[in-house]
């Protein structure tokens, strides 16, 4: 009898203590620490959607931890298993985030040097382009196009530098337009002083 | 006896107690159930509002949503911390329907300030580029000066920068973009015609000077006659252009010549004293002018007894209409330049005493700014 007894206050302890499951904190604490070193690694800007997408899915674990809080006897598998899973996405976002920002470097690296070349093209052409009596090229709307590309083109070094892809890729892409223009104007310049010359 | 029969009362009594505390408990549990619809409908609510940019477009109702849905949480797990007879949820309801609230009305606005400001920032591009193109079409020829082409060109930059985030969907920074290239191309544009204003000042003048010229070759007079704002160098036979030709004025054309080094073209009415050709100038062939005439005398005297140039300035001289041009650019120092084949004709056609009428314009600046 007493053995009985026994065996039945530990059937019912374990199921008490089975079923006085903690919720899922360090695997809460974990995806929210992937999810924090996503946002340093700028995922917020470079992957938008899918930043935001796991900040949903970690608010929706917390809503159903805390649903399950809310039961007598909680059951926190689910919740802990899309918080494994959202720390994976968020550590894969940032390998993604990383590749996407060496992308936008690479492409205004590319711009840069299309400027620099455009630049050095242009100013070949402004020593051929027609000059005034004292020798000094008689093309001051031209000249101010360059000065204002060359001081523009350390802006888009300083953005780079400053972590500022989105707004350097903007600024070089707009240089880089503004230099192609000047480079199709000097090319006509040249072409109709070359051809009276 | 009368004790056992207290034992039991208080026994039944308990008894009574425990089954409708059980009770209680159990009706709590069946009827009281966790806010999980609700929180997630706010959740939900929030992922969607960021779905349609409400992160830029209506941060402020977006914050205001997310705050609550914190405070929501937090009150939620204050109630789960509490043993579940005394819990009470009617706080976590309630502030998760105000987050849904906020969120639906971050949808709506964001919706709205989206297409608001992808409306207003074509308006302005729309409108900068207009401005780009009349400026190039009337001012950008101009010597307008450095910083005047130097605003110009920063506000174009700034134009392109706005047009590149039009086309990433950046609506809010193109419009930030938009507004300083628009600042910068609007002041352009009124101080180049404040200067075209200035410069056409000398209207009726030029009007009274052109007409003589018309009537100096009706007369059967050969007259040149150069116009600035054209730059051309018209040769005028009984009152009729018969030859109109492209010319190149000093690199700061735009005015009257006052002094030397000015590199201004002078305007008024002028006449041929020699023909160069040969060794006599490096410009294929040239016809020097009478500048500076007595006009050009009294005025450069006056102006220096005013202060308004120095004393030790020059009039200068030397001025010519001579071949060397067509290059497609004003460069000379006031001297009106001619492609030479252009040159050979004007040269043949005129002689010594011949009237030369330099004007900034023959037409109004109304009619130049229609054009």
């Amino acid at each position: 009898m007493k053995k009985y007894f026994v065996l039945f206050a530990a059937v019912v302890l374990t199921i008490f203590v089975t079923s006085c499951a903690k919720a899922p904190q360090a695997e809460m604490d974990a995806a929210q620490a992937a999810l924090d070193s996503a946002k340093v690694a700028q995922a917020d800007v470079f992957m938008e959607s899918e930043y935001a997408a796991l900040q949903d899915s970690i608010n929706a674990a917390a809503t159903e931890i805390q649903a399950q809080k809310s039961k007598v006897f909680g059951n926190y598998k689910s919740a802990q298993k899309k918080l494994i899973d959202v720390t994976a996405s968020a550590n894969e976002l940032i390998t993604k985030t990383e590749a996407r920002k060496v992308e936008v470097k690479n492409e205004i690296a590319a711009a840069q040097a299309e400027i620099a070349t455009l630049m050095d093209e242009n100013a070949k052409m402004v020593e051929m382009a027609p000059k005034g009596k004292e020798g000094k090229e008689a093309i001051e709307s031209i000249k101010s196009d360059l000065a204002t590309i060359n001081a523009s083109t350390p802006e888009v070094q300083t953005l780079v530098e400053s972590n500022q892809l989105m707004a350097a890729q903007t600024k070089a892409n707009a240089v880089k337009q503004k230099a192609t223009e000047i480079n199709t104007e000097l090319k006509t310049v040249l072409e109709k002083y070359m051809k009276r010359k | 006896m009368r004790g056992k029969r207290v034992i039991r009362w208080i026994l039944i009594q308990f008894l009574v107690a425990v089954i409708l505390f059980s009770g209680y408990a159990v009706y709590k549990l069946i009827v009281i159930k966790p806010p999980s619809e609700e929180v997630n409908e706010a959740r939900e609510a929030i992922a969607l509002a960021k779905e349609v940019h409400a992160t830029k477009y209506a941060s402020a109702k977006l914050l205001k949503a997310e705050q609550l849905f914190k405070e929501t949480m937090a009150e939620w797990e204050t109630q789960n911390q509490k043993f579940f007879i005394f819990r009470d949820f009617s706080r976590t309801v309630e502030l998760a329907a105000t987050s849904l609230k906020y969120s639906q009305q971050a949808q709506n606005s964001a919706g709205t300030a989206k297409n608001n400001s992808k409306a207003k920032l074509e308006n302005e591009l729309k409108e900068i580029a207009d401005n780009i193109s009349r400026f190039d079409r009337l001012y950008k020829k101009l010597p307008l000066g450095r910083s005047t082409f130097d605003k110009y060109n920063d506000g174009k930059l700034k134009y392109l920068e706005a047009e590149s985030n039009y086309k990433k969907g950046d609506y809010q920074k193109g419009l930030i973009l938009a507004g300083l290239a628009k600042e910068k191309m609007e002041q352009t544009e009124a101080a180049s015609h404040v200067k075209l204003n200035r410069f056409f000042e000398s209207y009726p003048e030029w009007k009274r000077n052109a007409e003589r010229a018309v009537q100096l070759s009706k007369k059967g007079q050969t007259v040149v006659l150069i116009n600035k704002m054209e730059s051309t160098v018209s040769v005028l036979k009984s009152g009729k252009k018969v030859k109109v030709l492209e010319a190149e004025f000093g690199l700061n054309w735009m005015g009257d010549k006052i002094m030397k080094g000015d590199k201004t073209t002078p305007e008024g009415i002028y006449k041929v004293v020699e023909k160069k050709r040969g060794v006599r100038t490096k410009y294929h062939k040239a016809l020097l002018l009478n500048y500076p005439n007595d006009q050009d005398l009294v005025k450069f005297e006056k102006l220096k007894r005013s202060g308004e140039i120095s004393k030790n300035a020059q009039i200068g001289g030397l001025i010519e209409i001579h071949g060397g041009g067509g290059k497609g650019v004003h460069w000379t120092d006031g001297c009106i330049a001619l492609d030479n084949k252009d040159m050979d004709a004007v040269y043949d056609l005129c002689s010594a005493s011949t009237p030369v009428v330099i004007v900034g314009s023959e037409i109004t600046l109304e009619e130049y700014l229609k054009q």
